[in-house]
């Protein structure tokens, strides 16, 4: 299938002579006075002066660190890069007090020329630049740079399918980071498989999106930077802090903006029905909320249920819920709803899921069964395979392997790490000839066409020949004591001897709790871990809030949990250990 | 502890958590596990009952079917592992 090629170059200019005035990208402050947008055409000029400032000052290839908060300073300098054949790298941009280390990891990892960022960041960060004087000798572009530099004009360029767009580096589980190169054919797939989403809801004159998740992932950056001008949609952003401190906020948006399309991790979700007190919400509508993506993380049925219950009240259609997968070395997105039901669940045995087979259950006794829930179908010319990991044969068609995937949309490969980028996105599967497919690193199978996900690879628990998934296990203890928190907790398996034993760890709310005994509840958690999957837990810990490690997305860090673990790092509200034989 | 006590709650405990059936006419000699009764994966509920109830904890090669198959057995084996300590 041969797919018109989307130039993001092309299609700003294009909005920019078809719309001039129409909203672009808005802003939103704190107060509404505070809000700041840019039509096309306005976002059209602030792209070309900084563009020719950037051709005038760099080389075409060369690599830009974008240190910008979520703000139209970010969007441009994104675009900016594209039209001057700069390839940009978003980051996250560290607080006033935080060290710049994980920047100068990306910026010599990646060569960079070049850091767009705020003079506010510039100033911070050059009172400590004799820490990292290889980053202090970038070229620093800032709007006061810009404003001083005047006269250039843009230059146009030609862009080819196979030349580099931006780089994402991974949010990183791992203390390296690693960038993947995503070439303007990468981006131009991705927004067809996103537009292959559009059902009836789709609407070019009603359509809203509103995105909190920061820009510097690929959620925020290709649906809240680059999808909406494609999709001609005016995109709301407000920053995840805002979000964080007061999930309300996003809630009360929707509303207000009447945002048709708005989602976030399965976390964001929790939160929501954490958070929100119900006194808060008098007045709230969102029945204008027609596409609720919950991606970036294992999707909860339990989740999902809990916030439709909470907010159904208040105009929330449940059947917004759209699960979808992907990850940043796919640009973005992998399956998604097409059109149909958005949120597909499924029962499946859960003795027969622990040896990896995929049986249909149609027993109401949670013990028996685990909820799946669908993350859609793979999108267009999407190669899907489910491979054992080991083996490399393709699995059987109910079969729990490593997901795999071939298509347009995933990425160049890591920036200059040619053996990771063959281990990676070079697999083959054994006895085929298709391909190349990359490795997911996620188990999950296929089931009447849906992709479903059961968790990381290397985050699965083997204990004597049994299958057990961290995230079920994890939600096992959660549901013990309402004073654990929601997705405050890593399960993982830890070698004693010769033999893997389950180690679990959850955060408590707060340490004193009137008539709470902790080791009464670790005593109810081993309980119920045993009672649901037939497993002693080896160690059970009840840990400080927010001291679970975790990355700067909110995804639970299993391995740096683990090693926390083993080093006595973690900071321990009660405990129980297996005596050791 | 004696071995009836044990042997009570160790009933009390099979009746309620495994069986969940409080009438059930259960025999101290009636094999659990291997008449298919209730399936191993409930070995696992049994290791921390003893654990919580007894403050003993059974580590898991001796947690099999063979040695604690019925009332009597498990008794048996949480009355030698308290002697033990």
């Amino acid at each position: 299938m041969s797919l018109p090629f989307i130039n993001p170059i092309e299609v700003l200019q294009q909005r920019a002579q078809e719309d001039p005035d129409r909203l672009s990208h808005l802003i939103l402050g704190a107060k509404e006075e505070e809000n700041q947008g840019y039509t096309y055409s306005q976002l059209l000029h602030a792209v070309q002066e900084l563009a020719a400032y950037l051709q005038h000052i760099a080389e075409p290839g060369e690599r830009a660190l974008i240190v910008h908060p979520t703000g139209l300073e970010f969007i441009t300098a994104m675009y900016a890069c594209l039209f001057a054949g700069i390839i940009p790298i978003p980051t996250n941009p560290p607080g006033m007090n935080r060290s710049a280390q994980r920047l100068d990891a990306i910026a010599r990892d990646a060569r960079a020329a070049l850091v767009l960022t705020t003079p506010e960041y510039q100033k911070t960060f050059m009172d400590s630049a004799d820490q990292f004087p290889e980053f202090a000798a970038l070229k620093w572009v800032t709007r006061d740079a810009l404003r001083q530099a005047s006269g250039f004009s843009w230059q146009p360029r030609v862009v080819r399918p196979e030349d580099s767009a931006f780089i994402q580096y991974t949010s990183g589980s791992t203390n390296i980071p690693k960038g993947v190169i995503i070439s303007y054919r990468n981006f131009s797939h991705n927004m067809h498989a996103l537009h292959a989403t559009r059902g009836r809801e789709y609407s070019r004159d009603e359509s809203v999106s509103l995105i909190w998740t920061p820009l510097f992932h690929d959620m925020g950056l290709l649906i809240g930077v680059f999808l909406t001008p494609v999709d001609r949609t005016p995109s709301l952003l407000m920053s995840p802090i805002q979000f964080m401190t007061n999930p309300l906020l996003w809630l009360r948006a929707i509303q207000k903006y009447k945002a048709t399309g708005s989602g976030g991790p399965n976390f964001a979700y929790d939160l929501c029905v954490n958070k929100i007190p119900l006194e808060k919400c008098e007045g709230l509508d969102l029945s204008t909320w027609k596409i609720a993506y919950n991606s970036a993380e294992p999707v909860r049925a339990e989740t999902q249920s809990r916030f439709a219950e909470k907010f159904s009240a208040f105009g929330f259609d449940p059947s917004a819920f759209a699960p979808s997968y992907g990850m940043a070395e796919t640009t973005l997105v992998i399956s998604f709803y097409t059109g149909e039901k958005k949120t597909v669940v499924q029962r499946i045995d859960r003795s027969a899921f622990e040896q990896g087979q995929v049986v249909p259950s149609d027993s109401s006794d949670p013990k028996e069964y685990v909820q799946a829930v669908s993350s859609g179908k793979p999108l267009v010319d999407y190669n899907v395979a489910i491979v054992n990991p080991h083996t490399r044969h393709r699995c059987d068609a109910n079969e729990v392997g490593e997901i795999w995937v071939n298509g347009d949309s995933v990425g160049e490969g890591y920036w200059n790490r040619p053996e990771e980028t063959a281990h990676t996105f070079g697999a083959r599967v054994e006895g085929e000839a298709g391909g190349p497919y990359l490795r997911t690193g996620d188990l999950g199978f296929l089931h009447d066409g849906h992709l479903y996900v059961a968790g990381r690879l290397k985050d699965l628990v083997i204990v004597r020949g049994r299958n057990y998934y961290p995230q079920d296990v994890e939600l096992t203890v959660e549901r013990t004591h309402p004073l654990l928190r929601q997705g405050g907790g890593a399960a993982f398996a830890v070698r004693v001897g010769n033999t893997e034993e389950l180690v679990a760890v959850h955060e408590v709310q707060r340490r004193e709790a009137a008539g709470v005994d902790w080791n009464e509840v670790i005593k109810q958690i081993r309980t119920n871990i045993a009672r649901e999957h037939g497993i002693r837990a080896s160690a059970v810990l009840l840990i400080r809030k927010s001291s679970l490690p975790k990355t700067s997305s909110g995804k639970i860090m299993r391995s740096e949990t683990r090693r926390k673990f083993m080093e006595n790092e973690l900071e321990i509200v009660a405990e129980w250990r297996a005596p050791q034989a | 502890m004696d071995r009836n006590e044990i042997l009570q709650r160790v009933r009390a405990f099979t009746l309620k958590e495994l069986l969940k059936n409080p009438d059930y006419p259960l025999k101290d000699d009636e094999p659990l596990f291997s008449s298919g009764l209730i399936d191993s994966f409930a070995m696992a509920q049994v290791g921390v009952f003893i654990e919580t109830e007894f403050n003993l904890y059974i580590p898991d090669p001796e947690l099999t079917v063979e040695n604690m198959d019925t009332p009597g057995q498990i008794a048996d084996k949480v009355l030698a592992g308290l002697a033990e300590q």
